[in-house]
């Protein structure tokens, strides 16, 4: 396989080094240091995909992070990647890569069809269409959808790992060019901590590009090389290469994401990661991105074979490939030139095609000289060939520049570079909350002011001169060096061989044969196939402020964010209503700047490190015994232990008659237990609870809620009094976090004065609780030297002793009604506590059970689940629970709300419960109660079912509900509508359905 | 990403390590019963949710737990201070050179009985 395009010398690759890979099937041969792209153009490959809507053969079009075409599906299986660019994709031996949005193949594409109805789909096609129905849309979307677009994603697990990096430097230097190098050189100087990173495989940016552009008397690359070991001698500066620095935040916090070895080939990086993401918090930044060439917005300027003509140069100078042998260039500026008289040194056969009036530059000498026809004041009105550029015509353009005039001439080429000026790659700096201004003379935004401690440098501050570029980077190199806090010393003094820039030509449409609404398709967003006369339909359909505009004809919004479209966009549309630019505005930036792989953002934190997963002590023995599990806040709960096939419904009925029946065990250890001292620890608990605690005795629990000072109930707990001065507070597996740090903020922002201690000992207990009328049983097998009797062990007290010689404190609390032992122990003797229980119950068929089978007995006596039942707009009296709000207290968080006329008024929405009429049938949770019997439109809604479980004790499914004026309609019928809008009729009953009198707590 | 001098630990730590509560000195009633319904409506329900300078709560969650207010300026995320419920916020103020009338608070606060915090 012959390489026709490559340069027999020149370039940054490695000729010994032959790599072979294939695209679309074919085999290649590319060199070491080239570009999927530069490879592939070595070979003379141009077409490269179809575009996203239209479906038009595309070529690649630049050399770098701004390519909008040359997106390539990279390799197939659990390595393939959709989307990647080709210019930026490091060669690699055996690579392989396909076209994308194409079928059957590049060449012959079956959704061309929409090429030739391309008139009648214009920006908003689609929604115009199909929106009005929606019907309509759900069908057809899936089939649009598939037309339009990109690359398929593999839909398999990454077999690739990521890794993640946090650091603080005193300078961050983004970009890697003659503007960067002297930044990192003259910041290091002061002693900082700098850090230079480049989203290339080597440093030198523009410098690669114009390798023979002279500084300080040496040839650009020899001056890099220089720069880098002067570089390389100072410790305290970290250079990272192929390293995109991809986000700016506040406080001078940026991210990038570095490859660290996708360009050794899939699955080839070994230990090292795929990719790492690092996150910097930089004290001072310099920004040295450069500038992006744009676009000109030509008749069919998206032919395969046009492409920027800096990129022409970057391709012979960097990578000794000359991608057309007879190649026009056309331009509105002078940096055009420098690609032709490249071109021209490498043998090809070059005409310029200037917009401007009249040429004064000193290199238009330059290139008379060496024999290239410039043709002035004149434009490209269409570009010929299909897959492949063939010729180009050109006219004249009229004084106004508005149409064109006079004969078209044909001129035949295979290559067409185009240059419609340099936008500065401000995407950071306005990232940072950096202001921009329009400069008119130059057409470019530049930066303005900045908040942050950051300062541009070069192209991307609009400083095109590279003299001046380095100097200012010098300057600026040291000043952020000094800025973060180093040592001053002088700064580096540069000279570049300058050249006078004559102004350019602004047309921001150039006119076609016709005019620009029947002419031939000038695209301005080649990734999204937006067009000039997309905007100009925006602009008279209303669109125009930018932000519309941009999501009418979708411009800027594909995966290279319109770094080669915004700016015409905006200028067309700034154009279109008689505003100047920064009137018409731009869009906010955002990160990242250019695309990144999920996975780099997730580094570690994938799979078993995705989410933090809290297990008991005693989850082992869950395990081993098929618990089922279900997350409650951060932990993993077992739900339920099926047995012999069960399923969850006839496990949970089994396990709550079995507890009722002789004896139950639950692992408790999930609750929250915060541990509180002090001398004002009493004091303390009767302002965050509705109750009083500081008159309960030592040795005693009480069951407390706590409201928030809207006076509505947020968490509910036992509470024990340890001593005098100590208390063990228990809170909702769900709440421990925030009800932890919610007395933190009371005590330290409302009660400082207070003596009050306060300490999460969650984790510090484990907890099993015995329930039903066997559990003293059960606990007298293993406890003894706690005297269990009635009388000696009241219900709501609790007593120390020792379980099978573990030390442990037991407390006679009911969350079921049954005679109930809650036995904590130290964490680490969790396990040990429930295989002795497991073992002493088993002559009482001990039931091991889940939190679902908690949750039918405590419903079975009416017990809420806070957050369950309640939803934060309920009081105490809402559910019933006027017992526990204390009358004698003066003041607790929540009380005084009770006097607020919505809180105090009649009719709230009540806590009950509901018996069906037919017993067999179990509401679902969440379905409404409504007045009537059918639920014909409109219904009033009068509350809700907050719990439905089946009670086997009880032989009939309970519910219970928030209901208007619930307590009132006690005895009465409500009607129930479920989803599937059935109705059922219910009766509105107390909320406690199982042991009404309550004798079951003593056994 | 913000990034603040915890007044306890006196050094720079990320946003990241804390929770952001509601407005700073905003006090609760000594004696809310006293309080009238509107005035205590105000407190819990208004905030001076200011555009500018605004006086904040923040607690470090993943670490000393404590909490401290924070002055920042919500248009442009720049944190102006940061200090402890325990100092002087008048002179904070007033070292930072914050004009009286920049400062927005909710109403209540001037209403209710002050107290330390």
């Amino acid at each position: 396989m012959t390489q026709k395009n490559r340069l027999p010398k020149g370039g940054r690759i490695n000729r010994q080094k032959e790599l072979s890979f294939k695209y679309d099937g074919k085999n290649y041969i590319g060199y070491d240091g080239d570009t999927l792209a530069s490879a592939l153009l070595a070979n003379d490959v141009h077409l490269v995909g179809r575009s996203f809507k239209y479906h038009r053969p595309r070529g690649i079009m630049s050399a770098g992070v701004e390519e909008p075409n040359a997106l390539v599906q990279l390799e197939t299986g659990e390595y393939g990647e959709p989307n990647t660019r080709a210019t930026q994709l490091e060669l690699y031996n055996n690579l392989t890569a396909k076209s994308q949005n194409c079928f059957p193949s590049v060449k012959y594409d079956i959704g061309a069809f929409n090429r030739l109805i391309s008139r009648f789909i214009p920006a908003g096609f689609y929604y115009k269409t199909f929106m009005p129905n929606m019907k309509g849309w759900m069908f057809f979307e899936k089939f649009i959808r598939r037309t339009a677009g990109l690359g398929k994603s593999t839909g398999l697990p990454d077999p690739d790992h990521y890794a993640r990096k946090t650091v603080y430097c005193d300078v961050l230097v983004a970009g890697g060019g003659p503007a960067g190098l002297v930044s990192a050189l003259n910041a290091g100087k002061t002693g900082a901590r700098v850090i230079l990173m480049d989203e290339q495989n080597e440093m030198g940016g523009w410098g690669l590009t114009s390798p023979n552009m002279q500084i300080d008397g040496k040839k650009a690359i020899d001056w890099i090389s220089d720069m880098l070991s002067k570089i390389a001698k100072l410790d305290n500066v970290q250079v990272v290469p192929r390293c995109s620095v991809i986000g700016y935040f506040d406080y001078n916090f940026l991210t990038a994401v570095e490859r660290v070895t996708d360009h050794l080939g899939a699955g080839n990086g070994g230990s090292k990661p795929r990719q790492r993401f690092w996150r910097i918090r930089a004290k001072q930044v310099i920004l040295a991105q450069g500038a992006l060439e744009r676009p000109m917005l030509f008749a069919e300027n998206d032919k395969p074979g046009v492409m920027m003509s800096s990129s022409i140069r970057t391709y012979i100078n960097r990578f000794g490939v000359l991608a057309g042998d007879n190649i026009v260039i056309t331009t509105n500026n002078d940096t055009a030139y420098f690609s032709a008289l490249d071109a021209l040194n490498a043998g090809a056969k070059v005409t310029i095609i200037d917009i401007r009036k009249d040429l004064k530059s000193d290199l238009l000498e330059k290139v008379n000289e060496k024999g290239i026809t410039v043709h002035k004041n004149s434009a490209i009105v269409n570009v010929k060939g299909a897959h492949r550029v063939k010729a180009v015509e050109m006219m004249k353009l009229s004084d106004d520049g508005k149409s064109c005039i006079g004969e078209k001439r044909e001129i035949s080429c295979n290559l067409v570079g185009m240059s419609s000026g340099w936008t500065p790659t401000v995407h950071l700096y306005s990232q940072a909350r950096g202001k921009l201004k329009w400069d008119e003379q130059r057409t470019m935004f530049i930066p303005d002011s900045c908040q942050q401690n950051v300062q541009c440098v070069g192209g991307c501050n609009g400083t095109m001169d590279m003299s001046d570029t380095l100097n200012e980077s010098a300057v600026s190199g040291v000043k952020a060096g000094k800025l973060s806090g180093n040592k001053s010393v002088s700064a580096t003094k540069h000279k570049a061989v300058s050249h006078t820039e004559q102004p350019p030509r602004n047309l921001w449409i150039i006119p076609g044969e016709k005019p620009i609404t029947r002419d031939r398709k000038h695209f301005h967003d080649f990734q999204n196939d937006a067009t000039v006369t997309d905007i100009l339909l925006a602009g008279r359909e209303g669109y125009l402020s930018v932000e519309h505009l941009k999501r009418y004809t979708t411009t800027g919004m594909a995966t290279d964010q319109g770094k080669t479209s915004n700016i015409n966009a905006l200028a067309i549309m700034a154009e279109y209503r008689g505003l100047t630019i920064p009137e018409v505005g731009t869009t906010t930036f955002r990160p990242p700047y250019s695309t990144t792989t999920i996975g780099a953002i997730a580094g570690e934190a994938v799979g078993e490190l995705f989410e933090q997963d809290r297990r008991t002590p005693m989850d082992a023995w869950h395990k081993s015994h098929d618990a089922v599990y279900e997350p409650v806040g951060d932990w993993s709960r077992a739900r339920y232990y099926p047995k012999n096939g069960e399923d969850m419904y006839e496990a949970v009925q089994r396990e709550t008659l079995a507890t009722r029946t002789s004896v139950g065990v639950m692992d408790g250890s999930t609750l929250g237990k915060i541990d509180i001292r002090g001398k004002d620890a009493g004091k303390f608990l009767d302002l965050v609870y509705t109750n009083v605690f500081s008159s309960l005795k030592s040795g005693f629990c009480r069951y407390g809620l706590m409201l928030n000072e809207h006076g509505m109930v947020w968490d509910d707990g036992v509470t024990a009094r340890i001593s005098e001065n100590h208390y063990h507070m228990t809170t909702t597996t769900g709440g421990a976090g925030r009800v932890y740090e919610w007395l933190e903020e009371l005590h330290q922002t409302e009660w400082p004065e207070m003596e009050v201690f306060i300490t999460s000992v969650t984790e510090q207990y484990a907890v099993a609780t015995l329930n039903g009328p066997n559990s003293a049983k059960v606990l007298s097998k293993i406890c003894k030297d706690i005297d269990l009797d009635n009388e000696a062990f009241p219900f709501m007290t609790f007593r120390n002793g020792t379980i099978s010689g573990i030390p442990a404190t037991v407390y006679r609390i009911s969350f079921t009604g049954e005679l109930s032992y809650e036995i904590n122990v130290p964490a680490r003797y969790g396990l040990q506590l429930w295989q002795e229980i497991i073992k002493a119950g088993k002559e009482y068929d001990i039931c091991p059970y889940g939190t679902e089978t908690m949750h039918v007995l405590r419903a079975e006596k009416g017990f809420i689940i806070v957050g369950q039942d309640t939803d934060g707009t309920l009081t105490p009296m809402d559910l019933g629970m006027n017992w526990i709000v204390s009358k004698k207290k003066p003041d607790f968080i929540g009380k005084r709300s009770f006097a607020r006329i919505d809180t105090s008024r009649q009719g709230r929405k009540q806590f009950v419960g509901l018996l069906t009429d037919d017993k067999n049938i179990i509401l679902p949770e969440g379905a409404h109660i409504i007045e009537s019997k059918s639920i014909e439109p409109h219904v009033n809604m009068l509350g809700h079912v907050t719990s439905s479980y089946m009670s086997p004790n009880c032989g009939h499914s309970i519910a219970l509900a928030l209901i208007e004026d619930g307590f009132n309609l006690k005895g009465k019928k409500v009607n129930v509508a479920t989803i599937e809008g059935k109705v059922y009729s219910a009766s509105v009953v107390d909320t406690v359905f199982f042991d009404k009198e309550g004798k079951r707590i003593n056994g | 990403m913000l990034y603040v001098r915890d007044p306890y630990l006196n050094e720079m730590r990320d946003q990241t390590e804390y929770h952001i509560r509601s407005e700073a000195h905003k006090a609760r009633p000594l004696e809310p019963s006293k309080v009238s319904d509107k005035d205590w409506g105000d407190y819990i329900f208004f905030f001076a949710n200011t555009k500018g300078i605004h006086f904040e709560r923040w607690v470090n969650f993943t670490g000393h737990r404590k909490w401290f207010n924070v002055i920042r300026n919500t248009v442009t995320d720049e944190i102006l201070a940061t200090y402890r419920p325990d100092e002087d916020v008048k002179k904070i103020i007033a070292d930072l050179g914050i004009d009286k009338k920049d400062i927005k608070v909710s109403g209540v606060l001037k209403k209710l009985k002050k107290k330390s915090s």
